[in-house]
């Protein structure tokens, strides 16, 4: 992984981001490997607690890889790092604060601090983020829409049935509806992240 | 269903759906480039014009055939009513082309523009000290008119304009969503809800620490290097040079800055820079006058501290205080404007 890192660029950033996901792997591996000495079954379902700490745990490790992937030196990541810690303390746009009413002693209380910045660019921010993590989280994948034509070797996935995919009118204006949004994007500016590199 | 239905579902749908954003965008016409329709509550008010400055306020130039043209950055764009009873009437209609965020080479495009596309009878060019401390020079916008040909797939074919058509449907019952008015101005409706939520020296104190960060960041010493001119002088000289040989009626004017913006450029070590480059300015500006002796033009400066220029800003939490000349230290309102 760490070659596969430094594939990606040469700079430490991009070892560590390589690193860091064969970390990852060996602690998934380890973590198989030690269930049945725990007494963990591996044949049962996840509990939906198992399931939801599993992939908190996993987005996390995957956001903090991005982190140096994205960096352009150690000190930004590190300094990016800590902002999402919270090492920095949290401030909220003083926009907020004036809309806060009760609540903002509350969030005083907390040690949110209120500083300069855009309400409207929080707020829609985060209400971008919110949603396409609900997408992400919640929605199936290409492999599961797809399920019903064998995309994969391992397709048993069994989840999401009512979104597997089958030629209907909805479907193809669902499609058609993508297609649109896709060749509309056409003309929008968008760096594409690997010009860098 | 079968393979073959779907796909030519498929194709003629978003055949449709493409045209159908197309058409949208072209009825609703957010940045107000067609001006095929214009409906009080449908689409009047063009809430997202700014994301098309430039392309917006061209299309507007040419729709009422102006014949005076204000040129510069945000200060113009906020500052200069060109409804202002002000202006005499042999000058009307007056278009405010201040695109917010301009340079001096985005002034070069602008005049080119009003000068030799709108052949308007008068230019008012807004000169910014903060504009002249770069080394080097960003590209020149393309100003051409065609240019609006040249974006119909962004402004018209594209999912940003299909939401902002949506977007200014829905601004139109919201009394505080921004607006460019027909002949360019921005009548900083939003900012004045700023000022209701959080207070004139919120929004001063937030410009304070900007202005102090880029008066920081910018290079020092750059108006003259080796001996020559800088590029944005150089730019300047040729705008004067162009204005002078083509005979456009011009004036020049240095911004009105509040007194805490001139005190931000004299803690940043700047203020004999300041000066420097008003006499560079008046200097060019003089050059140019000699070769075309004809040539109808002004230079005003009004950088300088007046009774407008100090007014007191309001306490911190003072919501209520209207401050009357300014919304913050660097741009000031259309009643200083005038």
């Amino acid at each position: 992984m760490l070659l596969g890192g430094l594939w990606h660029g040469a700079g430490w950033t991009f070892v560590i981001w390589g690193g860091l996901h064969g970390l990852y792997l060996m602690i998934n591996h380890a973590w198989r490997a030690l269930k049945p000495v725990l007494g963990v079954k591996t044949d049962a379902a996840p509990s939906i607690v198992g399931l939801a700490a599993a992939r908190t745990l996993t987005f996390i490790g995957v956001v903090v890889g991005w982190v140096f992937f994205r960096a352009t030196s150690l000190e930004s990541a590190f300094d990016v790092l800590k902002g999402m810690a919270g090492l920095n303390g949290v401030s909220l746009p003083s926009a907020i604060a004036c809309r806060a009413g009760d609540l903002l002693p509350v969030l005083q209380t907390l040690g949110i601090e209120f500083g300069a910045g855009g309400g409207a660019t929080f707020l829609k921010t985060w209400g971008w983020i919110i949603a396409l993590a609900l997408v992400a989280f919640f929605l199936p994948n290409t492999q599961e829409t797809m399920r019903r034509y064998r995309p994969t070797l391992d397709h048993g996935v069994d989840t999401l049935k009512r979104f597997s995919w089958r030629p209907t009118p909805a479907r193809s204006a669902y499609a058609a509806v993508l297609l649109a949004v896709g060749v509309l994007s056409l003309p929008e500016v968008s760096v594409f992240l690997y010009f860098q590199f | 269903m079968r393979s073959t239905q779907y796909l030519r579902t498929f194709a003629i749908l978003a055949g449709l759906f493409v045209l159908g954003a197309g058409g949208l965008n072209a009825v609703v016409d957010p940045y107000g480039l067609y001006g095929w329709v214009e409906l009080s509550g449908f689409n009047a008010k063009k809430a997202y014009a700014y994301n098309h400055t430039r392309l917006a306020k061209q299309a507007r130039a040419e729709r009422i055939r102006a014949k005076t043209v204000i040129i510069g950055n945000s200060r113009v764009d906020v500052g200069l009513d060109p409804s202002s009873s002000a202006w005499p009437q042999n000058d009307r209609p007056v278009i405010n082309l201040g695109v917010p965020g301009d340079g001096v080479e985005g002034l070069a495009a602008s005049f080119g523009y009003a000068a030799h596309s709108v052949r308007a009878d008068t230019v008012f060019v807004g000169l910014d000290f903060t504009d002249f401390l770069v080394q080097s020079m960003g590209p020149m916008p393309d100003a051409e008119p065609g240019q609006r040909w040249r974006m119909v797939p962004q402004t018209t074919f594209s999912t940003s304009a299909v939401l902002d058509s949506i977007q200014t449907v829905l601004a139109q019952s919201n009394r505080l969503s921004p607006a460019m008015t027909s002949n360019g101005f921005n009548l900083m409706i939003d900012h004045q809800a700023i000022v209701a939520q959080e207070g004139h020296f919120a929004l001063g104190h937030q410009k304070i620490a900007k202005n102090m960060a880029m008066l920081a960041g910018r290079a020092t010493s750059v108006l003259i290097v080796d001996g020559a001119l800088s590029e944005p002088l150089k730019m300047l000289a040729r705008i004067m040079e162009s204005a002078a040989k083509d005979d456009v009626q011009t004036v020049f004017f240095i911004y009105p800055l509040h007194a805490q913006f001139l005190q931000s450029i004299a803690l940043s070590g700047r203020w004999i820079e300041y000066e420097e480059w008003k006499r560079q300015v008046l200097s060019l500006w003089l050059s140019s006058k000699t070769t075309a002796p004809g040539w109808q033009t002004a230079l005003w400066d009004f950088g300088v501290l007046t009774n407008a220029t100090e007014e007191a800003f309001p306490q911190p939490g003072d919501t209520r205080t209207q401050m009357q000349w300014w919304w913050e230290p660097g741009h000031f309102k259309a009643a200083l404007g005038e």
